[in-house]
C-alpha cells in the first residue's frame, strides 16, 4: 500500500483524473480516498478513472453500482457524494454521453453546495453581526467560518460557470 | 403537443428499446445494436434517464433479473408509447421537410 497526500480543487476534476491515470500507468491503483489522502495498491494494470456525484437523488446503491459495472466501469470507492469508478478500456471512460445529463450532474453539485452553504451564510452574514464576542473558542470558530465563506462562494461561481458552459453547446 | 417532447436521443432510444422488458445492461446492448454501434449509452446518462423516465411514469419496473438480483427490469408504459409515437411523427416531419427543401442526407 502506498499513501499519497495531494490537494485538488473540486472543479479541477480533470487534473485529478489525469493524476490518477498517471499513477495507474506507474503501477499504482487507487483503492481508497479520504480527505486529500489517496491510498494505492501496487499492481501492474492500466485504469482510467471517472467521477460521479450523487447525494439527494436517493441512489439505490445496489442498482446504481450494478448498472455502472454493466457499463464497463468498476466501482473503486465513495467519498461523500463522490463516486470514483475505473475502467480498463479507455473507450468507455465517459460517464455521461449527452449534454442534458451532464447538465443534471452540475445541478446536483450546485444543489448540494446551496444546502451546505445556507448555514454558513446565515451564521456569517446574519447571526454574527448581531452578536457580541464572549468566549475565545467562539471567536476562533467565527474566524474560520468567515474564511470559509469566500471559498464556498468561489466554488459556487466556478461550478455555475461550468454549468452555464453546457448551454453554449448546440448538441444535446 | 406532448409535454415531454422533444426527447434527447438517449431518452428516445431507451424508450424504443423498452418495447420489451430489459435491464440496464440489456438497454445498452439493444441501443448499440439498433444504432449499428453509433450510440453507446454511458452509465451515468442511462441511470439518470431511467430514474427520470420512471418518475414520470413513462417506464415502469416489472421485476428483477433472475440471474442477478441487483438488476431491475423495466418496460415502457402506455404513456411512454404515446410519447414515442408522437416523437416518430415529429421526427418524420423533420426528415420530410429537410428532403423537400433539397437536402438528401448525404
Amino acid at each position: 500500500m502506498v499513501v499519497k497526500r495531494k490537494f485538488f480543487f473540486a472543479w479541477h476534476e480533470d487534473k485529478e483524473i489525469e493524476y490518477l491515470n498517471r499513477m495507474s500507468e506507474q503501477g499504482l491503483q487507487l483503492v481508497k480516498y479520504n480527505l486529500f489522502k489517496y491510498t494505492f495498491e501496487e499492481r501492474e494494470e492500466r485504469n482510467f478513472y471517472q467521477f460521479d456525484f450523487r447525494t439527494f437523488d436517493n441512489v439505490s446503491d445496489e442498482e446504481y453500482l450494478q448498472l455502472y459495472e454493466d457499463g464497463g466501469m468498476d466501482f473503486v470507492c465513495k467519498y461523500g457524494g463522490w463516486y470514483i469508478f475505473s475502467s480498463k478500456d479507455e473507450e468507455v471512460k465517459k460517464i455521461y454521453n449527452d449534454n442534458a445529463s451532464l447538465r443534471e450532474r452540475y445541478k446536483r453539485i450546485l444543489l448540494f453546495l446551496a444546502l451546505t452553504g445556507f448555514p454558513l451564510y446565515y451564521q456569517v452574514l446574519i447571526l454574527y453581526p448581531s452578536l457580541t464576542l464572549e468566549s475565545k473558542i467562539y471567536s476562533v470558530v467565527r474566524i474560520i467560518l468567515t474564511v470559509l465563506l469566500p471559498i464556498h462562494l468561489f466554488v459556487v461561481v466556478r461550478f455555475l460557470a461550468m454549468y452555464r458552459k453546457t448551454f453554449n453547446k448546440i448538441s444535446e | 403537443m406532448n409535454k415531454f417532447s422533444p426527447l434527447t436521443e438517449s431518452m428516445y432510444y431507451i424508450l424504443v428499446a423498452l418495447s420489451q422488458p430489459l435491464h440496464g445492461y440489456g438497454i445498452i446492448k439493444k441501443v448499440e445494436e439498433l444504432s449499428s454501434g453509433r450510440l453507446r449509452l454511458a452509465a451515468g446518462t442511462l441511470y439518470g434517464a431511467l430514474t427520470n423516465l420512471e418518475k414520470n411514469k413513462l417506464i415502469e419496473a416489472v421485476g428483477i433479473d433472475p440471474d442477478n438480483k441487483r438488476r431491475k427490469l423495466y418496460v415502457i408504459t402506455s404513456e411512454g408509447k404515446d410519447l414515442v409515437n408522437y416523437e416518430i411523427k415529429r421526427l418524420s416531419e423533420m426528415v420530410e421537410n429537410g428532403k423537400k427543401e433539397g437536402y438528401d442526407g448525404c
